[in-house]
């Protein structure tokens, strides 16, 4: 990678004329933007050039501010003393609390994080863990805050909030510790009982019977503790599925190694027969390593999820004498007055004061109709508002926030993709036909020669277990959302691999999704005789509650004179603008096509927004968005995959033209309202299409929930992260071209390893069942065949990856 | 070949041995963090010193 058009931070390539260096190691290195020098800087100055010096991977671009408005607010937030109690344990003057860092990338962040840390006064202790992401920080409160320290974390481009479901951690904690255990006792006394068996096999052929003797005892000492804990797990999961009625792969496996062990003990107390000790222990420590792959990859995968979406909001709008003030969840109390914007999400249970709007309640209720409340109806946490803004006052704060987060998190865990209950249910079928050939081959040889008999059935039990059958799927699907999660997108449903694959049209929407979204209002038109500054009042008083982009920038606008506004009556049409009356007046904000039928004026289309009122045309809006830095990189990918790129917008035709024409798309549709939005998706899909959707806004969610595949920005309205199948991370937009390549190649190794599973266990049957396969070569096939399937399933979007940096 | 009676049970001793630091290992939450301490070696001994300096602020 050259130094010269790549940043040195971030190694993002450099704008054109772009020119800025800091000196880090000895030698100017250029940066791409004003963040990453920033960062580059303060590491420096800091005398923590190690950093760069032993780096595994590149840090995330610093986009605009360092430390945004609103993540100050945060921070701030997180100094009270009530909303401290909430994460953290304090023993005197000092707290300790587990916080989620997002950024982190290798070791060398981790030491970047603890030695910036320890630089600051009141810092007790601060430990990183690389593998979860997770931050273990212990201050004094008397010379510290906890604000500063996460500024101090944020100005390096870390940003750390606190992570509250220790509860989940500690079990994945427990189940780690236990199995790790269960793994060095299996690797220890198999290395052991395997030098006895070769000793028995190969050694000393003419060895003495007592010696003989000797070495099955001891053999059978050490294969104990693997058969009776190491191997617990599997008993348990048979058991719990005998339980239950089911057979799973765990009620063969449980099977041979009771039988093989009994009847190696038997043979060993009345030396007679066989034993095959070091058979048993290396089988429940290959089947052991597999699960404890599985369970890691899985964890990983949950770790960075679970630091990235947040389900609930932490903080409401709280009206207090008139005024709106964001705060905590935590700090609101029961009677409260809060305001519920559309899109956003309820954070406690309450009733509705005034106000007249829909909601969504399928989190509750799985039921995706917008239900209607007005007045005096309750309406519960994780309901999203959909269109008018909500007063409301709260009844229950704690009860339903935790109800409602352990049922997301439980749905989200519990989901599983069809693709993997598909081979769960062949491998059901697997093992009951197995057990059936288990018994059969049993009763024939019984009757043909009764000494063989038990050795043979034993060899049909252990080689054709379907754990490899039953690993084929979960294990590509858990490394294939691991390596999303890893490019920064994280799949809320497991079904979003299956259906990546199969994409060939990728629909973009415009604002927030190829551009920033951060729109300012570049010049406002006055066209009648009222003040300006008495415009914008209005302006700012009609958009007051809404979360459209626009409305937050014309929200951003001074209005010089201390004139306050008071809206009544506000209505937000969807998609279209809002009307409401202020000082006995009726004033219309929108598009300009929608004004002019309200009030019935002419309105010189070229602004994106205008205000008027009946009959007259107040003022013009003019907005400028910037385009996010890999859009076009990002296109020209898709284009690539040989898959068609198309730009579906709200806004008008003119702008989205404009912008297709800079990112070369052909197909530009503007204009589009959600349900026309919908509507274009459903054709294509009936013209046999398999749509891709990547949004951030309200009017997306309809569109995210219908396409076959969807992906919402992380810095989107909660609605679309919720309506959507997956959530970019870290807003890349070149991250959705990999996501489809590690889905393709989920795909195929699902497709090798299911054929390498099936194929094995049919070609090994008729060898076991005619009684050629030895026991220990059975354990042999059984083993590899799991492990070349877990090993094959790790090459998943490896490249990819790799190819990221 | 009577020597395989005293060095067989020694290996087993070791065997456990090994199984009880192993145990000991997992308890004390040596694995816990395999990314991040392979690097850490690398870096220079600072936070050690500033650790010893804020223990003695503590006394």
């Amino acid at each position: 990678m050259s130094q010269s058009k790549h940043c040195y931070h971030c190694h993002e390539p450099i704008p054109d004329g772009f020119t800025l260096n800091v000196e880090v190691l000895n030698a100017p290195r250029s940066m791409c933007c004003l963040g990453c020098a920033a960062v580059a800087e303060s590491i420096v100055d800091s005398g923590l050039s190690d950093y760069y010096r032993h780096r595994t991977d590149v840090a995330l671009k610093i986009e605009g501010e360092l430390i945004p408005d609103a993540l100050k607010t945060q921070f701030s937030q997180l100094d009270i003393d009530d909303v401290q109690r909430e994460f953290c344990t304090s023993e005197g003057a000092e707290r300790e609390a587990l916080l989620s860092i997002d950024g982190v990338k290798c070791g060398a962040c981790a030491w970047l994080i603890e030695t910036t840390l320890y630089k600051q006064v009141g810092v007790v202790k601060a430990t990183v863990n690389a593998s979860t992401h997770r931050l273990l920080l212990r201050w004094h409160n008397d010379t510290t805050q906890l604000s500063t320290l996460l500024s101090a974390l944020a100005r390096l481009g870390y940003q750390a909030l606190p992570y509250d479901s220790e509860h989940e951690d500690q079990r994945y904690k427990h189940q780690k510790q236990n199995y790790l255990i269960r793994l060095g006792v299996a690797a220890l006394a198999s290395m052991q009982v395997m030098m006895f068996a070769v000793a028995l096999y190969f050694g000393v052929v003419d060895m003495e019977p007592q010696h003989v003797a000797y070495m099955r005892w001891v053999s059978l000492l050490m294969a104990t503790p693997v058969i009776i804990y190491s191997a617990l797990p599997f008993y348990q999961n048979a058991l719990i599925a005998l339980r239950s009625g089911q057979l799973n792969m765990d009620v063969p496996v449980s099977l041979a190694l009771v039988v093989a062990y009994v009847a190696s003990a038997w043979a060993t107390l009345y030396e007679t027969g066989e034993v095959y000790f070091e058979s048993i222990s290396m089988f429940v420590f290959f089947l052991l390593l597999g699960r404890y792959f599985e369970l890691m990859a899985r964890y990983k995968a949950n770790a960075k999820s679970a630091n990235a979406v947040k389900l609930l909001p932490a903080v409401v709008h709280r009206r207090v004498d008139g005024r709106l003030e964001t705060v905590p969840v935590k700090s609101i109390t029961v009677g409260d007055t809060l305001l519920l914007k559309p899109g956003e999400t309820m954070a406690v249970d309450a009733i509705v004061l005034s106000g007249d709007s829909h909601v969504d309640l399928s989190v509750l209720t799985g039921e995706h109709l917008p239900i209607r409340m007005a007045t005096g109806e309750t309406i519960y946490a994780g309901a999203i508002n959909l269109d008018q803004p909500l007063e409301i006052q709260v009844t229950e704060i704690k009860e339903t926030l935790v109800a409602s987060i352990v049922r997301l998190q439980e749905q989200a865990l519990a989901e599983r993709s069809a693709s993997v209950s598909f081979a769960d249910s062949i491998a059901r079928y697997f093992v009951l036909a197995l057990l059936i050939i288990a018994v059969s081959t049993a009763l024939f040889w019984w009757f043909q020669s009764p000494d063989d008999a038990l050795w043979i059935t034993l060899a049909v039990l252990v080689a054709t277990c379907p754990c490899a059958l039953s690993l084929a799927t979960p294990t590509a699907m858990t490394v294939g959302l691991s390596r999303l999660s890893e490019i920064g997108v994280i799949a809320r449903r497991a079904d979003l691999l299956n259906e990546l694959a199969k994409v060939d049209t990728v629909v973009f929407d415009k604002t927030g999704t190829l551009t920033h979204g951060k729109t300012t209002v570049s010049d406002v038109t006055y066209y009648s005789q009222i003040e300006h500054a008495k415009v914008i009042a209005i302006a700012k008083a009609l958009e007051q509650a809404s979360t459209h982009p626009l409305a937050h920038a014309i929200n951003q606008l001074d209005s010089e004179q201390n004139w306050q506004s008071c809206a009544t009556d506000i209505q937000h049409v969807e998609g279209l603008g809002i009307y409401g009356t202020i000082d006995g007046s009726k004033f219309v904000i929108g598009g300009a096509a929608w004004v002019e039928t309200m009030c019935h004026v002419s309105c010189d289309t070229q602004h994106r927004v205008v205000l008027a009122q009946q009959g007259q045309v107040i003022a013009g809006f003019d907005f400028k968005d910037s385009l996010r830095g890999d859009a076009p990189q990002a296109i020209e990918q898709v284009k690539m995959l040989s898959l068609t790129p198309v730009l579906l917008s709200g806004d008008q035709q003119r702008h989205v033209d404009a912008l297709a024409h800079t990112l070369s798309i052909e197909t530009a549709l503007g204009d589009r309202t959600p349900q026309t939005k919908l509507d274009w998706v459903r054709e294509s899909q009936r013209l046999h299409k398999k749509v891709l959707m990547i949004g951030d806004g309200i009017n997306d969610g309809p569109v995210l929930s219908q396409a076959n595949a969807s992906l919402a920005i992380a810095d989107g309205t909660d609605i679309a992260k919720r309506s959507a199948d997956g959530v970019l991370v870290n807003p890349k937009l070149v991250s959705i071209s990999k996501a489809i390549q590690i889905s393709k190649s989920t795909q195929s190794i699902i497709k090798q390893n299911l054929a390498w599973a099936l194929g094995y266990n049919v070609l090994v049957l008729p060898l076991a069942v005619s009684g050629l396969l030895p026991p220990y070569i059975a354990v042999i096939g059984m083993s590899s065949s799991s492990l070349i399937v877990v090993v094959n399933a790790l090459r998943v979007g490896r490249k990819t990856v790799a190819t990221q940096s | 070949m009577s020597i395989i009676y005293i060095l067989i049970p020694i290996a087993i001793i070791f065997v456990f041995i090994a199984i009880g630091i192993f145990i000991w290992a997992v308890k004390t939450q040596q694995f816990d963090d395999l990314e991040r301490h392979g690097t850490s070696v690398l870096f220079d001994s600072e936070n050690q010193t500033k650790r010893k300096e804020t223990n003695r602020i503590d006394e």
